[in-house]
């Protein structure tokens, strides 16, 4: 199944048909997704969702809809506007008419990101039966592989299955590399099965190759983040520093790894536990808080809280401390906030 | 076993092939090339050798053949196999590896490969300033092979400083013919070499870099005069866009100079039309690098100048480094200055840039703050009631801003509509962001049309006795059906129906025939989220204690009452978001209540 081949021909003929606008949109969404612009994401999202309504055109709906999902949810994590949107996209992109469209089986993803993005160790035994089933629907040849396996690694590392994960990673890598294919999506939750097993080294191996242009800014600087909390783990302090981002530089799907990198180099170097660091910390966390993803926002508080007692900063340190306890109980794994704890 | 170090092996005409070919993008690059080569050559015979010469390049067709003259320093024999001969050994490279390389464009020693992907023949004749009595010819076809010979002075009448230079004269191949169409060359030479420091001479022309751009000019300029510079020096550079400002692009580090210009053909939304040329050592590097403007600058063009910016081999893109993030920096914040004058201070300017450009700076807006602050009264939304500015929607006396996300027609804009109250289309580019924005920054209430939060701030309390709102229930309630007793306007509209969005999901994917269309375990996600949806009626029937005939039902006798919920049922269904599709049994009833009254007043008369 090549989505891309029919989103190619579904923008020229709308523009033989003289709906150059919707193709143009068309073409410009997966890009602004993967270059992390949200806003202009939703900006446009309406525009060609309105268009393809009224032309009821529903396949290319559903695939403006699920890349929106994709910026909203599985970027930027704000599942507090996007869980209710993608459970209603579901139900759309399984009606009789839609459940042809090649994009149709993405939205399955979208749903599974979304509560991996709530509570992903919570809801990881859902999250693995969903992505297995998926997988079980598809081959190596769909565009989306990778991206469901990578969801499956993830649930897999949720559920704290390290040694599946990191199995499992390997052999869809080869089936990729078999198809003269990549993902990066893969060779991060391989890297990541890795970290969790405490094989660092191993770990920056996997992630030893930059993401393919076409995966976006987003992946780009994930990229680094991630080789950059490697490196702390390993101790190479200095180049870790250099490839630990600027929080700007970043989607919040990356602020939890930001923060546990930027643990890991205070507990090298004190000074960098500073004022401008707590305040990016506290942005993070609220904007979770805000966004409804409660894993991560629990995560980040924990490692506020103690950089927040290391400077002797009663105040932040209280914050984070009720907030931590807020929001505990809403999960249903909270012994997986261990993780957070290093 | 003994390891032996091995030489690699280089397949030189596949090299030359691959270099000369493929490593630019269009043959038009070996103009730029040589006329380059041309500019070192005279910048060389400046530093090395102290000279008091007028540099000049000339470009010229003869015969069919492409002549570039330069009277720089030239080459004297032993340099022509250094450097002419050697393949990624310019002379400009020797320098830059010296150390000096002040006023020099090339990089590579490459560039002077370009003349053999189009050329049959390249011949070069050459005088150095160091041996100004000798000129040497050096001829070759494919570059692999050369020869280079000693030729009789081609000017023996001119003093020995005058015979210095080099001219390159390129027999072309067939398919390149074009590169000796004088108006080809013309345009070629005004787009690369427009901001060369050297006199570049074409034909009889006066030379091609004789306007000085206005961002080099050493005299302060009034704003007016800088305009008019400006604008001058875009419409001979820019072939494809007129421009209807043009804004400096100042880096407070002084690394980037240049100007951005907006074009005068309109965008909408996010129409990419953006265009930027950069020069570097007052070179032409790349003709496209949009990517240093910001992505919403979709309706700017422009030209950078900056030294710190470091080309690729082909010269043709640059390298992604610190310098390129700092010039991108200059130019945006270059740009967000430069739109916020322009709005305080050439209005005339900014109304064309308003009518060509609005939904693009919508949308700019969204992104950066500063321009968000300075341009949202000025920029319009479209509405209902038409396109509304900024400033006027603060102004509306509700205090309220009402946003449509879809352009179906749904109760709540019947409503409005009946009001002539503005809804923004937030279905349109930007649009809902923008009100979101608008009404976060001035304290507005946002109501969002179809949805609960919307519906609450719509449709508000009333405080009538429970016993009345029992009574409504009554005679408009069935199964299903949510009745919500409220006050509302218009006044004249006595009830309107809302379909409950969250509940027909719920029952979507709670219906068995969901577990037939939808995989299993993602469905039990999904429900998950069902659950969480309390089980409520689907419809929502909103009355409208401000109505008169409502305030007659509720004074009425009990059958009189049962005639008017009758009498109304067809404006429920009109007045309905397709929920219930009742209308021919409204229209019944309503006829039959019709007979019924009329009987009555019949038999009363």
């Amino acid at each position: 199944m090549n989505i891309w081949h029919w989103v190619q021909s579904s923008e020229y003929e709308l523009r033989a048909a003289g709906h150059e606008r919707l193709a143009e949109l068309i073409e410009a969404l997966p890009n602004t997704v993967t270059s992390g612009r949200h806003v202009e994401v939703l900006a446009m999202s309406e525009e060609a969702l309105s268009m393809a309504r009224s032309l009821k055109l529903t396949w290319i709906e559903v695939f403006i809809r699920h890349w929106r999902a994709q910026s909203q949810i599985l970027l930027h994590h704000d599942v507090s506007q996007g869980l209710p949107e993608v459970v209603s996209l579901l139900e759309f992109a399984h009606r009789p008419e839609n459940i042809e469209c090649p994009q149709s089986v993405c939205v399955t993803q979208d749903i599974c990101v979304a509560y991996a993005k709530i509570d992903g160790p919570g809801y990881a035994a859902e999250r693995l039966a969903a992505a297995t089933e998926t997988l079980a629907r598809i081959n190596v040849n769909w565009p989306c592989f990778g991206c469901i396996s990578s969801e499956k690694a993830d649930a897999l590392n949720d559920v704290g299955q390290y040694q599946q994960a990191e199995q499992f990673c390997a052999q869809q890598r080869k089936e990729l590399a078999k198809a003269g294919k990549r993902s990066y999506a893969v060779e991060s939750a391989h890297s990541h099965s890795l970290r969790m097993q405490g094989q660092y080294e191993k770990a920056l191996l996997k992630i030893a190759k930059a993401p393919d242009a076409v995966s976006g800014t987003t992946s780009m600087f994930g990229w680094h983040q991630q080789r950059s909390e490697l490196l702390a783990l390993l101790g190479r302090w200095d180049a870790a520093l250099a490839e630990h981002q600027a929080i700007e530089n970043l989607v919040p799907s990356g602020y939890a790894r930001w923060a546990s990198t930027w643990a890991l180099l205070c507990s090298h170097d004190a000074t960098l536990n500073n004022a401008a660091n707590a305040t990016a910390l506290r942005n993070c966390h609220d904007l979770l808080k805000k966004n409804g993803a409660m894993f991560d926002q629990a995560g980040i508080a924990m490692i506020g809280e103690r950089l927040a007692a290391l400077r002797n900063d009663q105040l932040s340190q209280s914050y984070f401390k009720q907030e931590l306890a807020m929001v505990k109980p809403q999960l249903r794994q909270y012994d997986q906030l261990a993780r957070f704890s290093n | 076993m003994t390891t032996t170090l091995q030489r690699t092996q280089v397949d030189l005409s596949g090299l030359m092939r691959v270099l000369g070919e493929a490593l630019y993008s269009t043959p038009s690059v070996v103009i730029r090339e040589l006329v380059q080569n041309a500019h070192d050559a005279c910048r060389r015979r400046q530093v090395e050798y102290g000279d008091d010469f007028a540099p000049k390049i000339e470009v010229a067709i003869e015969s069919g053949e492409l002549v570039i003259s330069d009277n720089g320093a030239g080459l004297t024999e032993p340099e022509i196999h250094e450097f002419l001969a050697t393949v990624g050994k310019g002379y400009t490279r020797h320098l830059r590896d010296q150390g000096t390389d002040d006023g020099l464009i090339g990089y590579f020693g490459l560039g002077f490969l370009s003349a053999f992907a189009v050329s049959e023949k390249v011949e070069v004749l050459t005088c150095s300033a160091a041996t100004p009595a000798l000129t040497h010819r050096y001829a070759s076809r494919t570059g692999l092979s050369y020869s280079v010979d000693r030729v009789p002075d081609q000017r023996p009448n001119q003093q020995p400083d005058q015979r210095i230079g080099t001219q390159v004269r390129l027999t072309l191949k067939a398919e390149h013919e074009s590169l000796s169409d004088p108006e080809n060359v013309r345009l070629w030479l005004h787009r690369y070499a427009c901001l060369l420091a050297f006199p570049v001479n074409f034909r009889n022309d006066a030379p091609v870099n004789s306007v000085i751009p206005p961002w080099r000019s050493s005299e302060v300029l009034s704003t007016l005069r800088f305009k008019t510079l400006s604008l001058d020096f875009v419409k001979r550079f820019d072939r494809v866009f007129e421009p209807i400002a043009a804004i400096a692009i100042i880096d407070a580090q002084g690394r980037a100079c240049g100007l951005l210009w907006l074009h005068d053909q309109a965008t909408y939304g996010n129409n990419d039309n953006r265009n930027l040329a950069v020069f570097v050592r007052g070179m032409l590097i790349g003709n496209d690098e949009r990517e240093l403007l910001p992505q919403w600058a979709g309706f700017v063009s422009g030209i950078l100048e900056s030294d710190a910016l470091l080309p690729t081999a082909s010269r043709e893109s640059l390298r992604k480094d610190q310098g390129y993030i700092g010039a991108a920096i200059a130019i945006r914040e270059s740009l967000i200055t430069g739109l916020i004058e322009l709005a305080k201070n050439d209005p005339e300017a900014w109304q064309r840039v308003l009518r060509r450009h609005n939904q693009a700076l919508l949308g700019a807006c969204l992104v950066d703050e500063r321009l968000f602050d300075a341009l949202h009264t000025e920029l319009t939304v479209p509405t209902s009631e038409g396109d509304m500015k900024g400033s006027k929607l603060m102004q509306l006396p509700s205090g309220q801003l009402h946003l449509s996300m879809a352009d179906e027609i749904g109760v709540e804009s019947v409503l409005l509509r009946a009001l002539k109250v503005p809804v923004i289309q937030g279905y349109r580019y930007a649009a809902a962001l923008f009100a979101q924005r608008l009404a976060q920054k001035h304290g507005l209430k946002l109501v969002t049309l179809g949805t609960e939060q919307g519906d609450g701030q719509m449709f508000l309390p009333s405080n009538l006795p429970q016993e009345a709102e029992h009574l409504l229930q009554q005679r408009f309630g069935k199964p299903d059906r949510e009745v919500c007793v409220r006050a509302f306007e218009p006044s004249c509209l006595p009830l309107a129906l809302v379909v409950n969005r969250e509940v027909a999901l719920k029952r979507a994917l709670e219906d068995d025939s969901a577990d037939q269309r939808i995989s299993q375990a993602v469905l039990g996600l999904a429900r998950v989220f069902t659950r969480s949806i309390a089980a409520k009626a689907l419809s929502r029937l909103y009355i409208n204690t401000r109505n008169p005939a409502i305030q007659t039902l509720l004074g009425a006798t009990e059958a009189v009452q049962i005639q008017i919920a009758a009498l109304l049922g067809p404006i429920l269904q009109c007045a309905a978001d397709q929920s219930e599709n009742e209308l021919s049994a409204a229209l019944d009833g309503f006829s039959q209540a019709i007979v019924t009254v009329f009987g009555q007043v019949k038999g009363e008369l």
